[in-house]
């Protein structure tokens, strides 16, 4: 892959979101604990890369923040889903399926040539 | 778009709360490591083994902290200066574009200049008397009739003017005389635009002569008034090289034999016309 943090951008994002609204609050460990697992060896980043994702959606008021304990006892950041963030995710997933959708269609196409 | 506007905002923020933003990011991370640290020991490895692992597995801090900076805040200078670079290699790229959208700025902003210097000149500042908040241009105010929204008056009624307003003020009346011929020795040589004023005019305005004398009583003792003319100051410096000389000759104006008078002041009105 020539630029692999160009096309992360947008695809994490998603993740995130996607990862908040399935499990719940997480703090930033979580967040790239649960990515890493989905996505196992296909996306191969560094665990860092999702504060630069959380900031940016942070900004975007997507999800929320709050200091909290974390389970071995350390001050840490939770991070939620907003509504706004809900609504970017259903908007986000729908745009997506429609997109692989058509690269999808557009790859096969050409292998049954 | 909300989401961009409210990021854009809390993009000017964080460049005013950038120390405590960064320090928020360090712990964070810090806890992140301290938590992978934890992992890899329980798997088996020691600690230098376990904090180095956890280290490649998070990526750089200082690199991740100049990241973030780079997400949070506004962009830095230098990526400003990079797209004022960019934007001014696309004006030259299309010569037509902006020597149209150039010529319109121009124009836009000339006129405004114009109109605004024109108004600040006519309207806003002061009129150099003493007290312009003072001095009103009667006019008439009906709409029908012969003299409708003039503002002129026959001599008779500009008297029964002075003598009703008299407890509450002076009324002068003024002319304004187009160009008229102008010369010295009964011999025009050039044509100059003047003002016909009654004898108050001066000490109405309260306008002082820098040589010689204004307008008097006396002046005004004969209809039609004496022909007596006092020179601007701009008028006796160009014309005169304000040589004080010029006083008392006698001078041609509008085929008029005149007697020069003096030259009121550097800032003295133009035309009482300008006020209302």
């Amino acid at each position: 892959m020539e630029n692999k943090t160009e096309i992360l951008r947008g695809t994490l994002d998603l993740m995130v979101l996607q990862a908040l609204e399935a499990m719940g609050p997480l703090h930033g460990y979580g967040i790239a604990q649960r990515i890493e697992q989905i996505s196992g060896e296909s996306l191969k980043m560094n665990q860092g890369t999702v504060y630069l994702c959380l900031v940016r959606l942070l900004q975007k008021r997507w999800i929320k923040a709050e200091w909290g304990t974390s389970e071995n006892n350390r001050k840490a950041r939770f991070y939620s889903i907003s509504k706004a963030g809900q609504k970017q995710l259903i908007e986000e997933t729908e745009n997506w399926q429609r997109v692989s959708g058509t690269i999808g269609r557009l790859l096969r196409l050409n292998e049954t040539r | 778009m909300f989401s961009s506007f409210h990021r854009t905002l809390a993009r000017i923020r964080a460049v005013f709360h950038s120390n405590d933003l960064d320090r928020d990011l360090v712990l964070e991370l810090e806890s992140h490591i301290q938590i992978l640290v934890e992992q890899h020991i329980r798997k088996g490895a020691s600690r230098e083994e376990a904090q180095r692992l956890a280290r490649i597995e998070l990526g750089g801090i200082a690199q991740l902290r100049e990241a973030h900076r780079e997400v949070r805040a506004l962009p830095l200078p230098d990526a400003v200066l990079q797209d004022i670079r960019f934007a001014f290699r696309m004006l030259r790229k299309s010569p037509g574009f902006t020597t149209v959208a150039v010529f319109t700025l121009a124009l836009g902003i000339g006129a405004n200049t114009a109109i605004f210097s024109l108004l600040h000149a006519s309207l806003w500042s002061p009129l150099p008397v003493s007290d312009p908040k003072e001095i009103f241009h009667l006019m008439r105010s009906s709409s029908e009739g012969d003299f409708a929204g003039e503002s002129s008056y026959s001599y008779p009624l500009f008297q029964q003017f002075s003598k009703t307003a008299a407890p509450f003020g002076e009324v002068f009346a003024t002319e304004v005389v187009g160009p008229r011929k102008f010369g010295l020795n009964g011999v025009s040589d050039q044509r100059i635009a003047g003002e016909a004023v009654s004898d108050n005019f001066f000490s109405v305005l309260n306008v002082g002569p820098i040589v010689g004398r204004v307008l008097e009583p006396q002046d005004d003792n004969v209809l039609g008034g004496n022909h007596v003319a006092v020179l601007s100051y701009a008028f006796w410096k160009r014309r005169f090289q304000s040589n004080a000389s010029v006083l008392g000759r006698r001078i041609l104006y509008d085929e008029t034999p005149y007697k020069s008078s003096a030259s009121p002041g550097p800032d003295s009105p133009g035309s009482i016309r300008r006020c209302q």
